[in-house]
């Protein structure tokens, strides 16, 4: 904190101190004004705001995208009816050092040729105008394991089309997500793993656009697939891991209507939603499951299992939002949400081998089969009510009022049955109904005040409130069937946005609440949550981001004591000299720290003790990019930096990303691009899952 | 268990006496006051060809811009550059910056206030004021500009996954940050941007989270929807806080995202088996069975067995 303080102090009047000047010529020459406004801006910024480029950031494709400068606009070009890029692409991956499944896990990239972008814009002149004004399509990362499409078209006035789809590899198969000493003990601990697409495909038909009323209709829906490991719990006594196909998938589909006005919006809209889920579960052979000791003298074993579930959901769902200026002062704001989703299930299960009966049945059983039936409905209704009131030129009033409420009512019919090896049949009914209800709302009021141009500040108070119900678990059982809670938070808000000079900008937000009740032992209750940012232009074509992020939570619930905190300071340096033309240099540093404790009780020996959750980050990340000597169009780029992240604290770790990139235009029209990227995953706890790997991307970009 | 109660009333009641009342003297947005001045002085229209004159560049790009669409506006045809700026006849005279509406040197509210006064009556301003940035005065020229043509357009650039993650990380470099971690949403690969999850404009739900194109739910369901259920076993937290409580969306250390390093711990975070028991104590979350003694490294891999952590049809203890 003390040194973000004195770095945003010396900036502030770095800043400061070169403005001054030139504030006065912008005074009395708008032109050169703009001049010098267009010099001073960063090459990325978006009407004066600052707005560094991540480091991060994949394949360069604004440095070829065909951009027109605003210079260049000023020399009449004859419109392209087809504009863009097309990268063609060859990945090579070197062996993969440490543990493939890790890799997977978190790069998943593979060998091979790539689309790796394609970014095209057409906007027909011909008899194709008869169809389409403009279309755009975008595909990106064809080949690689996260990829994803887009297709925009648009008949002005007539229709506008908006579709989607992306398809990311859900890779996940690192046990350490549960258990830190699995690599130390000799338990054989199965966690749930993943080897599973998931695909979104999102499309929207909106008619007459720019009209005043426009219908609109959308489909959506949204599938995962594959294969996994997760695990058959027998009684609760032992766990055997069973190979898991996962297959589900919602297809959600919409319409409705905007009524677009010069002083009233309002849309309406209907949908439904249909969801299927078939996943399946079987085990590859004997096993032994994860329990090492015996129970009641027995060793539990399972020869063969099986699961099968058959889910189907159903639902409808109504949205009304509008908007309204009823005069200058005033804007409101309104939305409401209605939906009613519907679940009925099935699951039948199979077990063979030596299984233990549910207790108090101490017996061993040779089969279980076991046929769940289940549904369950959860109506909701929600909504907002909001309006700003502009009672004076420089104060503005907002009034937010939000409501949440739902109930989720199901039943569960269980039929189960033991056989013993000596052919007796034990059966086992039941039935369970469950019901779950939340109320949760809030109101806030909060004034804006332009103290002067150059200074806004904000204050304002929201109340929160809500009771909720549930069943209760299998200990509170004993007590009560259900279990209640409350919501009761007073917060006070303020903040500011200072701006002395169009170099400097501040923003600060401040958040403090007095909870009386939360729904959960860890809720925000007595929390301090506050965020600053600074975006300063300093001399030498410097651009300073500083920001802070600060919340501090008590939640002084007597069975826990929760504490948590956590701090992020951010500083991010951008060097454009001369407008980028020869180098540009983007460097980002963040610090967070977060602690975080609650206690709890260890059974055996029977004492307290504290989980201690402490994680120190320092994450960098730098790009920089130097225009190599050249003849006309052919002007080669280098850049090269990337990142790294080193943590400390409850899981130490250490994740490298350096990068260097290089592009060599041979024609205007044709380039040549490599990449070099460089993995390396380190953590202390869980050395089985480092990994080291190269990865090489070369190809060609075409550009229309 | 308390039902709406008088809650819709108060706001209602209240909106509805200010609008009736009206504000105690005849202010005006800054909008809606350039809008008043050019009815009032019609003739203080300079037109674009003049504009054009001196800043050639700019209205250049512009009209490869969309907002030059405004041309072919009966109102606004052949003034599209004053339809934001205002008149211009007096600045085209002085040529004095004084003369002229420029919104980067306009306060937020009143820069926002000339953009709103064409795009407030529009679907994605519902939930506007309860967005961070319209809370925090980040005015809308902090990330949409008028003046660049085609491809360079915010319009054009903000329709490509990388330009909309680095224009969103020229502010949160905190969460730029964070996707440097292992474990992220696939945002720094360029899948995913952070519009698939936030709404920058507005939002019903904190930290402008986009909501689930199915209902009031949270966006996250868009792409995870088996977790929406419902189910018969509900676990609480998934339905009433939001996935962050045990989730790190944007980047963690943890393979499954987690909070904490492990599960177990964040677990315990409501199951604590301490104290005064859950029913009584106001909070929600029951406590583990008492065989959970979390010495032994069986039981603090507590998705192994309860498998279905997010919500049940068949298993109350969450275990199928």
């Amino acid at each position: 904190m003390k040194r973000l303080a004195l770095l945003l102090t010396l900036s502030v009047a770095l800043a400061c101190a070169q403005d001054t000047p030139a504030d006065t010529t912008k005074k009395t020459d708008p032109a050169a004004a703009q001049t010098e406004k267009k010099a001073d801006a960063p090459p990325d910024s978006t009407a004066g705001q600052n707005n560094p480029a991540p480091a991060d950031a994949k394949v360069d494709t604004s440095a070829a995208a065909p951009v027109a400068s605003a210079a260049d606009a000023a020399v009449p070009a004859k419109e392209k009816a087809l504009e863009g890029i097309i990268d063609l692409g060859a990945r090579w991956v070197s062996p993969v050092s440490g543990d493939m499944g890790t890799y997977r896990s978190i790069v998943n990239l593979a060998s091979g040729l790539r689309l790796v972008n394609l970014d095209l814009k057409y906007d027909p002149s011909g008899p194709e105008k008869k169809l389409a004004d403009s279309v755009l399509l975008q595909l990106h990362d064809i080949g690689d394991p996260y990829n994803s499409a887009r297709l925009d078209m648009k008949k002005n006035r007539i229709y506008e089309f908006r579709g989607s789809y992306s398809n990311i590899a859900y890779y996940n198969n690192l046990p350490s997500f549960a258990n830190p000493t699995i690599a130390t003990t000799a338990a054989f601990l199965d966690q749930q793993a993943y080897d599973t697409q998931v695909r979104n495909f999102s499309n929207e038909l909106v008619l007459f656009p720019g009209y005043w009323f426009q219908p609109y209709i959308a489909y959506e829906r949204n599938t995962q697939f594959g294969t996994g490991i997760s695990d058959l719990v027998e009684s609760t006594q032992n766990n055997y891991p069973l190979v898991n196909l996962v297959r589900w998938g919602q297809n959600t589909f919409r319409g409705g209507v905007r009524i677009e006005l010069h002083k009233f919006h309002a849309t309406f809209e209907e949908g439904a939603t249909s969801f299927k889920d078939d996943e399946g579960l079987y085990s590859n052979g004997p096993s032994i499951g994860d329990r090492t000791s015996p129970y009641l003298g027995q060793t539990l074993s399972l020869n063969d299992a099986w699961e099968a579930y058959y889910i189907r959901g159903d639902g409808k769902f109504t949205k009304g939002f509008a908007t309204y200026s009823p005069a200058s002062w005033a804007d409101l704001y309104g939305q409401i949400y209605y939906s009613d989703p519907r679940t009925s299930s099935n699951l039948n299960q199979l077990a063979q081998g030596n299984i233990p009966g549910v207790p108090p049945d101490l017996a061993f059983y040779a089969t279980e089969f076991d046929q769940v039936y289940g549904s369950a409905d959860m109506p909701r209704t929600s909504g907002s009510l909001s309006g700003e009131f502009r009672f004076f030129n420089r104060i503005r009033v907002r009034e937010i009022f939000d409501t949440d409420e739902f109930h989720s009512d199901g039943t569960a019919t269980l039929a189960e049955l033991f056989y013993a090896a000596s052919g007796i049949v034990n059966p086992l009914n039941s039935t369970d109904v469950t019901r779950f209800e939340v109320v949760q709302k809030s109101e806030q009021t909060e004034a804006l005040v332009d103290i002067t141009k150059r200074l806004m500040v904000r204050a304002g108070f929201r109340y929160e409130w809500g009771d909720s119900l549930m069943g209760a678990g299998l200990t509170s059982l004993i007590t009560s069937p259900y279990e209640t809670g409350q919501l009761k938070r007073y917060v006070g808000l303020a903040g500011l946005q200072f701006r002395p000079t169009q170099k400097l900008t501040l923003n600060a937000d401040y958040e403090q609440s007095n909870g009386v009740k939360t729904f959960y032992r860890t809720g925000l209750q007595d929390y301090l949550k506050l965020r600053a940012l600074a975006r300063i232009t300093l001399p030498w074509n410097l651009y300073l981001n500083l920001s802070e992020n600060y919340l501090n939570n008590k939640n002084p619930d007597p069975s826990s004591q929760a504490t948590f905190r956590s701090d992020v300071e951010s500083a991010s340096l951008q060097w454009m000299p001369a407008g980028s033309k020869r180098v540009s240099l983007i460097a980002d540093y963040t610090h967070s720290e977060i602690r975080s404790d609650i206690s709890y009780l260890v059974l055996f020996p029977y004492s307290t003790d504290l989980s201690l959750y402490v994680d120190n980050a320092n994450t960098g990340s730098l790009m920089a990019e130097f225009t190599l000597p050249g003849k006309g169009a052919a002007v080669p780029k280098i850049s090269f930096g990337g990142s790294f992240v080193t943590t400390a604290g409850s899981r130490p770790s250490k994740y490298y990303q350096p990068l260097a990139k290089l592009l060599i235009p041979i024609t205007p029209h044709v380039h040549l691009y490599a990449e070099w990227q460089w993995y390396e995953l380190n953590q202390s706890f869980y050395l089985y899952e480092g990994f080291r790997a190269h990865t090489i991307l070369s190809g060609v970009r075409f550009l229309m | 268990m308390s039902r709406f109660r008088s809650g819709w009333i108060p706001p209602i009641v209240a909106a509805c006496v200010i609008v009736a009342t009206g504000p105690a003297r005849g202010q005006t947005a800054a909008g809606a006051e350039a809008a008043k001045k050019a009815a009032a002085a019609p003739s203080g229209y300079a037109g674009a060809e003049a504009c054009a004159g001196c800043h050639e560049d700019i209205s250049q790009a512009f009209t490869k811009n969309p907002h030059f669409s405004l041309d072919k506006n009966k109102r606004w045809a052949g003034k599209a550059c004053e339809a934001c700026h205002g008149p211009g006849a007096k600045h085209a005279d002085s040529t004095s910056a004084d003369d002229i509406v420029n919104p980067l040197r306009l306060t937020a509210s009143k820069a926002d206030a000339i953009c709103l006064s064409c795009h407030r009556n529009q679907p994605t301003q519902v939930g506007r004021l309860e967005s961070g940035h319209a809370r925090s005065a980040i005015a809308c020229t902090s990330c949409h500009d008028m003046h660049k043509p085609g491809a360079e357009s915010s319009f054009a650039r903000l329709k490509r996954n990388d330009r909309i993650t680095q224009l969103c990380s020229g502010c949160h470099r905190d969460i730029a940050a964070a996707f440097l971690k292992p474990h992220h949403h696939k945002v720094p690969e360029g899948a995913m941007t952070c519009t698939s999850c936030h709404n920058p404009h507005a939002s019903f739900m904190s930290r402008n989270l986009r909501m689930a194109s199915t209902g009031a739910e949270p966006g996250c369901l868009n792409c995870h929807s088996d977790k929406r259920g419902p189910f018969v076993y509900d676990h609480a937290p998934v339905r009433n806080e939001p996935c962050t409580t045990c989730h790190e969306p944007h980047g963690s250390v943890n393979p499954r995202m987690l909070t904490r390093q492990e599960v177990y711990v964040v677990c315990l975070e409501c199951h604590s088996n301490l104290g005064v028991p859950a029913s009584n104590s106001g909070t929600l979350g029951s406590t583990p069975p008492s065989f959970h003694n979390m010495a032994v490294p069986r039981y603090r891999n507590c998705t192994t067995c309860h498998v279905k952590v997010h919500g049940s049809n068949a298993d109350r203890g969450l275990l199928r």
